[in-house]
């Protein structure tokens, strides 16, 4: 273990790494407006940016303040030369998902992830984040479509929100979310959704907030999709961005300025949705603690055990909205229809 | 002997009860799992930590059932929370506070524990960071995408 004391130590060290970084690479910056909350994200040299900020494209804000939210540093290796050194924890000191036991506290959030050979860490009293990986050019497609999804998670928590593994769709300021774990059909039916004129507030990620009132907030205008479902949906959705990786990738697809154009607004959630593929189209409401089973595992396990008042705020949630279990079948049109039903419901 | 003090296993352990629901997640096997009524009734008596003979007496008054078989169902259950690593043998011994229970529903009556076990995310943990690093102590790269 290795001594408490060294965690703002080691924080320090990585920021000096990363302004090292910066000025090899060249620094660049991007404002984002999340949830009202403004994040500016600072990075060493280009490529990062390339590979990031097209999927945040929708909440870019025009200009950073002085004294942004949350500052979120990004830096490769490759792009500037400045190594990573060895880091101070031993390996016994990671847990199963990839946090790092002695670095992570009520103020620290360190997380090394093996899938993507990249460490994120916050300070929440600081308010300040970093992002690293060897190479941004060898960056997970996954990772590129959602970036930083640890570091806002921890962000997010630190405000009393929730990112939730969830897709979102609505309409007049309302909307429902779709909850599951992979292949539940979330991409697949929020995609069709946004085809049929739909508000789309994200397909795979999203912010939730559940005081005041529960409301979801769009992140990223990207969705991902299984290659054979692109098929049923309308070829102008948006632009396949891997469209040469198919047979080992999911499409990523980067959604066009108007399909995303409330993305950053939000919308009250009227109403939690567990999509499941059995061929047939059909909606019944299920108990407030059949949502959360259905919500909260992939997204606790999907942000590498997230914080201790996540599984609070996700269970407040499903407490306060009303669920449903949504049958998938062929016809699109009618799973569109008993999502706008649910919309309209409240 | 002094009987076994029992706790929930936090914070390796996530847990949160809806109405008469109770979801508890491992974090280190990636296993979930769902209580429903007794089972959920069972998991709350152990917040804070207790004993089984404890619980199984405050379960025997809430439903007015038989103490025998109410104490032969929490000493059954509990052995495979523990054996689950959702349950732990508590050092501590008893902890301040009372289980917060909701009213039972009318017309609830004493039922064998169930427990849900749900196991599709247990992928997500079965590679272990330990191994996945280098000499430099940081993950090996992923192979190439283009």
């Amino acid at each position: 273990m290795s001594p408490p004391h060294s965690t703002a130590r080691f924080f320090a060290s990585s920021r000096a790494l990363f302004a090292a970084a910066a000025e090899a690479a060249g620094a660049r910056e991007r404002c984002y407006q999340i949830a009202g909350h403004e994040l500016l994200v600072r990075f060493a040299g280009s490529e990062l940016v390339a590979r990031t900020d097209p999927a945040l494209g929708a909440v870019r804000g025009t200009a950073a303040s002085p004294d942004p939210e949350v500052t979120i540093e990004m830096w490769d290796s490759a792009a500037s030369g400045i190594p990573m050194p060895r880091p101070p924890w031993s390996p016994n000191d990671l847990k199963p998902l990839g946090l790092v036991g002695p670095y992570c506290d009520d103020r620290f959030h360190t997380a090394v992830d093996v899938h993507t050979a990249s460490l994120s860490t916050f300070d929440a009293a600081a308010r300040r984040a970093q992002f690293w990986l060897h190479d941004a050019r060898r960056m997970a497609y996954w990772q590129s479509a959602s970036p930083l999804r640890l570091i806002l998670s921890w962000w997010a928590n630190s405000v009393d929100m929730q990112l939730t593994h969830a897709a979102a769709v609505g309409s007049a300021g309302r909307a429902v979310l779709l909850v599951g774990g992979a292949g539940a059909g979330k991409s697949t039916t929020s995609l069709a959704c946004l085809a049929a004129g739909l508000d789309f507030f994200g397909d795979d990620y999203c912010l939730v907030a559940v005081q005041p009132k529960p409301r979801v907030h769009g992140v990223y205008a990207t969705a991902k999709l299984q290659p054979a479902a692109l098929a049923m949906l309308p070829s102008n959705i948006g632009t396949v961005r891997n469209a040469s990786r198919l047979r080992r990738e999911k499409a990523i697809l980067d959604l066009p300025a108007p399909a995303s154009r409330r993305l950053a607004d939000g919308a009250a959630i009227t109403a939690i949705v567990a999509p499941c593929v059995t061929g047939r189209v059909a909606l019944e409401r299920i108990s407030a603690g059949a949502s959360l089973r259905a919500m909260a595992p992939s997204t606790i396990f999907g942000l590498f055990g997230a914080t201790s008042g996540s599984l609070r705020r996700l269970a407040s949630l499903a407490a306060t909205v009303p669920g449903y279990r949504l049958e998938l079948g062929a016809d699109v049109d009618r799973v569109v229809d008993a999502v706008t039903s649910l919309v309209r419901a409240a | 002997m002094t009987e076994r003090v029992l706790a929930i296993k936090v914070p390796v352990v996530t847990h949160e009860r809806l109405d008469d629901e109770v979801i508890a997640i491992n974090l280190e096997t990636g296993i979930y799992y769902a209580l429903v009524g007794t089972a959920a009734d069972i998991w709350s008596s152990f917040d804070p930590a207790s004993t089984t003979s404890v619980v199984a007496d405050q379960l025997t008054l809430r439903y007015g059932a038989n103490a025998s078989r109410v104490k032969s169902d929490v000493e059954a259950f509990s052995l495979r929370l523990e054996a689950a690593g959702l349950l732990i043998c508590s050092t501590d011994g008893h902890r301040e506070g009372a289980p917060v229970i909701p009213r039972l529903a009318p017309g609830a009556r004493w039922e064998t524990p169930q427990l849900e076990e749900y196991r599709d995310m247990a992928d997500l943990v079965l590679l272990d960071p330990i191994h996945q690093v280098d000499e430099t102590g940081w993950p090996r790269l992923p192979e190439p995408q283009e």
